[in-house]
């Protein structure tokens, strides 16, 4: 066994999990009010949009599908035994592939030329950015090039995986896989690594309790039609009662 | 015209063949199998495993025509065996020489070798004349997964590729199967599919082994891929189509996302400043 196969696909999944689970656990702690993505929807929307919307939508699509295919991966291969629904799945998938890397794309532009986001962008953020860029673009190529992946990924990654997560690694058949596939892995696990570090630990704090909170009554003082309107910027003030 | 002639007589002969081969299967399965058995033991009738070694073929063919016939007329081997097997009578049956010896050269090719029973020979892996349309059309659908592995094990089409009319174009991670059959034969399929020598293969099959009448189905499968293979690159046509639906797929994000467009705010808060 290759010594740099059993470092990235064996130590590099174990760092990465126990950096994550203590690294997050640990910021949560100490620094609980930047646990979060930080947002800069005030300092610029109209870019925001076409970049933080289809990166969004895309890959909470492309992550559920990784996870669906891990968890169940028979369900995958019912699935797809009719080539309809095969083609289906994948193209699907390759249109959310596409859809993230534009939003993605989006983001990182808008980060870099906008000059109030500059002064709030730390190295880590543009760190991730490109490595999540670099991801998507392995996992469009993989998807294009080595099609089928939704099938195949059930059959050979999901048993590693397994593998990884019940402490008995098995790595024949991921050492034995296409470089590009390779380092799609090997990035999805530096990706985790460094997610407590990073404005993703958002995802770890979804507000999933507003879903059963009590709802809130919310009484407008003023024109509410006319402040939403999406044309025009906020020339509207609140009323002063001194 | 000698051509021709020499050619027309190959042919006969050659069908003659095939015929001879599948009719002697056909006939086995029909009305031999439920007292008989090639190397599975014995039934009503004994296992007729390498018969053809033990017993002469003249004398096979007629106690095949009629068992009775022979022991009437006092055959000391034919009584012998009748008396073997608990006076069973073997019901004579209707069937001419060349029938009889279709079904005699069946046993004999698909007998286990008796010095290493675990070693099949190459026609019992894989006959050409033995395989009809409905192998591989089975073999087709468990290659392309519309029929399951009896034991579950996932489709070939996940992984490989083969070009032929009709049939889902495959993945690409692992080899295209086209011209596998010329490039490995059928013994070297056979091994593979059996105890596949890639992690990746072995991985799924371990559990979830093929029984040997789907490696049957699939060689013949590849068989008939290997003939019809035009070398056309189909794969290229279902890239294009593969990207010509994706951008279908995008099309309709981007329409969503412009329809949702006309309702957010485009002015951040301070920008008026």
């Amino acid at each position: 066994m290759n010594a740099y196969n059993v470092i990235f696909f064996v130590a590099l999944p174990y760092a990465a999990l126990l950096m994550f689970l203590v690294g997050t656990i640990y910021r949560y702690k100490a620094t609980k009010f930047k646990f979060s993505s930080l947002s800069s929807q005030f300092l610029e929307t109209r870019k925001l949009y076409w970049g933080s919307v289809p990166f969004h939508w895309g890959i909470l699509f492309l992550f559920f599908g990784h996870l669906t295919a891990f968890l169940l991966p028979s369900s995958i291969l019912a699935w797809n035994q009719q080539p309809v629904r095969l083609m289906i799945l994948e193209v699907s998938a390759f249109a959310g592939g596409v859809v993230t890397l534009f939003g993605l794309i989006g983001l990182f532009y808008r980060r870099l030329v906008d000059a109030r986001l500059r002064k709030v962008t730390s190295i880590i953020d543009i760190v991730l950015e490109a490595l999540l860029i670099t991801e998507i673009f392995l996992g469009l190529w993989i998807a294009f090039g080595f099609r089928w992946g939704s099938s195949w990924f059930a059959t050979v990654l999901s048993p590693y995986l397994k593998s990884i997560f019940t402490f008995s690694p098995n790595i024949d058949a991921v050492v034995m896989l296409p470089f590009v596939i390779q380092l799609h892995i090997i990035l999805a696990f530096i990706i985790f690594l460094i997610i407590p570090f990073t404005r993703l630990v958002h995802v770890l704090v979804y507000p999933l309790s507003y879903l059963w909170r009590p709802y809130q009554k919310v009484i407008w003082y003023w024109d509410r039609k006319k402040v939403r309107d999406p044309q025009t910027s906020w020339t509207m003030h609140k009323p002063q009662n001194n | 015209m000698k051509w021709s002639a020499s050619f027309c007589i190959m042919f006969l002969i050659l069908a003659a063949n095939i015929y001879a081969q599948f009719s002697g299967e056909k006939i086995f399965q029909e009305k031999c199998t439920a007292c008989h058995t090639i190397g599975e033991g014995k039934r009503v009738g004994p296992d007729l495993a390498n018969i053809t070694q033990i017993r002469d073929e003249q004398w096979l063919v007629k106690f095949i025509k009629s068992s009775q016939s022979l022991i009437n007329a006092g055959d000391s081997l034919a009584v012998s065996v009748f008396e073997e097997n608990n006076k069973v009578i073997m019901p004579d049956q209707p069937l001419n020489e060349t029938e009889i010896k279709s079904v005699i050269d069946y046993i004999s090719i698909n007998s286990p070798d008796p010095a290493n029973p675990n070693l099949r020979t190459p026609k019992q892996i894989f006959d050409a004349a033995s395989i009809t349309d409905i192998n591989i059309r089975r073999g087709k659908a468990l290659f392309e997964g519309t029929t399951q592995f009896a034991k579950g094990g996932a489709p070939c089409v996940i992984c490989h590729n083969v070009q032929m009319p009709d049939v889902f174009s495959g993945g690409m991670l692992a080899k295209d199967l086209s011209n596998a059959f010329s490039r490995l034969s059928a013994a070297g399929i056979d091994g593979i599919i059996r105890t596949p020598p890639f992690p990746a293969m072995a991985n799924s099959y371990a559990q979830k082994p093929l029984e040997d009448s789907e490696v049957k189905d699939i060689i013949a499968f590849l068989h008939q891929a290997d003939k019809t293979n035009s070398g056309n690159n189909a794969g290229a046509a279902v890239d294009i189509s593969f990207l010509a639906v994706s951008l279908f797929g995008l099309n309709i994000a981007f329409v969503l996302l412009l329809f949702n467009w006309r309702r957010v705010k485009k002015i951040s808060v301070n920008s008026f400043h």
